[in-house]
């Protein structure tokens, strides 16, 4: 096993920390990082997805989960994506039920500060989640949704959605959401001006 | 057709500045953008990924360029300088100048810290709108690391990674193989300032 620097941070004395910490922080390879918090547009595309979610799963073994679910990816990440949806019994890292490793669909709205680390570091390690079927990164500049699905073979998939009128599939949990839904009261710059 | 703003440039406007500017610019929908230099592994990785492309192509009609080689996506659309291309066949270009390459198979970015939002966003969505374009490839320079990014029918794109030094990434777009180990070779992960 490598050597870790002197201020390295194991998973268990970060999961320690966090646990009884005030605000929330990422874990990533040896650090802790505060999370930031979100714009006003940012929270309502993550409650209208959130909120269509529930009347989809009513009839499948699967939940959904807002940015308060803790999960642990590949024992490098440990975060809180913005949309989280879990199907069948839930598996947690340790033995405290507070930090899922079994997530089936995550999804996350891009922002400036977090676009590289969403579509880069955490897509990275979201993909060695051996359960994770689909990943989706959703846009709060313009109405877009770009889902990657898991595929044979570890690749992946990706197809993007564009526009109001379009609908993302999550073939994932078998979900159709119009995009007129997740961006329901979210203005753009150039719309109405 | 949409008015445009005051300070609105053409891409006419663009190509004609650019032609005689000391720095190079991106150009997208009306504005130039200064282009960032880049660092030195950078631009080993970049070179080593040339010259790996280059001798695997040896005997077929593709011409592999580098950051020097200006691609537009569409005509008000992106104007920039991916640090590698291949294009096979006959190159095409943009009014008839040949500086502005309009048809690559393949184009790579090696990310860096300032720009890996930007390859991963915005520039990868306009390549994904160029017709030509079978495939696009992002490097990590802080890792072994190759991501492949392939065209499919139905507008969809198929990513495949390759990590770790002795995995093989496969281009398919131009039929041509390179070991990381070539991309990567003299690069030292891990040191303050990459």
């Amino acid at each position: 096993m490598a050597a870790h620097p002197q201020n390295w941070i194991s998973p268990e004395q970060y999961l320690e920390i966090e646990r009884d910490a005030e605000f929330r922080h990422e874990y990533y390879n040896g650090r802790i990082y505060a999370m930031a918090g979100r714009s006003p547009r940012h929270a309502i595309i993550i409650a209208n997805l959130v909120g269509e979610f529930p009347g989809l799963l009513k009839k499948s073994p699967c939940f959904v989960a807002s940015s308060d679910f803790r999960v642990a990816a590949s024992g490098r990440l440990y975060t809180y994506p913005d949309v989280v949806v879990a199907c069948g019994e839930h598996k947690y890292v340790g033995d405290r039920q507070d930090t899922l490793s079994n997530p089936r669909l995550v999804i996350e709205v891009l922002s400036p500060s977090t676009e590289s680390k969403d579509r880069g570091m955490k897509f990275t390690e979201y993909r060695k989640i051996e359960s994770l079927q689909e990943y989706a990164v959703v846009s709060q500049e313009e109405a877009k949704v770009e889902i990657f699905r898991c595929q044979d073979g570890g690749r992946w998939l990706m197809t993007e959605y564009s526009g109001r009128g379009a609908v993302a599939r999550f073939e994932s949990i078998e979900a159709s959401v119009p995009l007129a839904e997740i961006y329901a009261k979210v203005q753009f710059g150039e719309e109405g001006a | 057709m949409a008015a445009h703003p005051q300070n609105w440039i053409s891409p006419e406007e663009y190509l004609e500045i650019e032609r005689a500017a000391e720095f190079k610019h991106e150009y997208y929908n009306g504005r130039m953008y200064a282009m960032a230099g880049g660092s030195y592994w950078h631009s080993v990785i970049s070179g080593n990924l040339a010259a790996a492309l280059n001798a695997a192509l040896r005997t077929r009609p593709c011409v592999v360029t580098t950051s020097d080689l200006r691609i537009n996506v569409s005509r008000e659309g992106l104007y920039t300088y991916p640090d590698v291309a291949v294009v096979c066949g006959e190159p095409e270009f943009v009014d008839g100048r040949n500086d502005t390459l309009a048809n690559p198979a393949l184009v790579i970015e090696v990310l860096s810290p300032s720009t890996e939002a930007y390859d991963r966003g915005f520039k990868s969505s306009q390549y994904r709108t160029l017709a030509p374009l079978q495939e696009y490839v992002l490097v990590s320079q802080t890792e072994a690391r190759v991501e492949v990014f392939s065209r499919q029918i139905n507008g969809n794109w198929l990513l495949t990674e390759f990590a770790g030094l002795d995995s093989i990434a496969r281009f398919e777009s131009v039929d041509a193989s390179v070991p990381l180990a070539e991309i990567y070779a003299k690069v030292r992960f891990g040191e303050e300032g990459i």
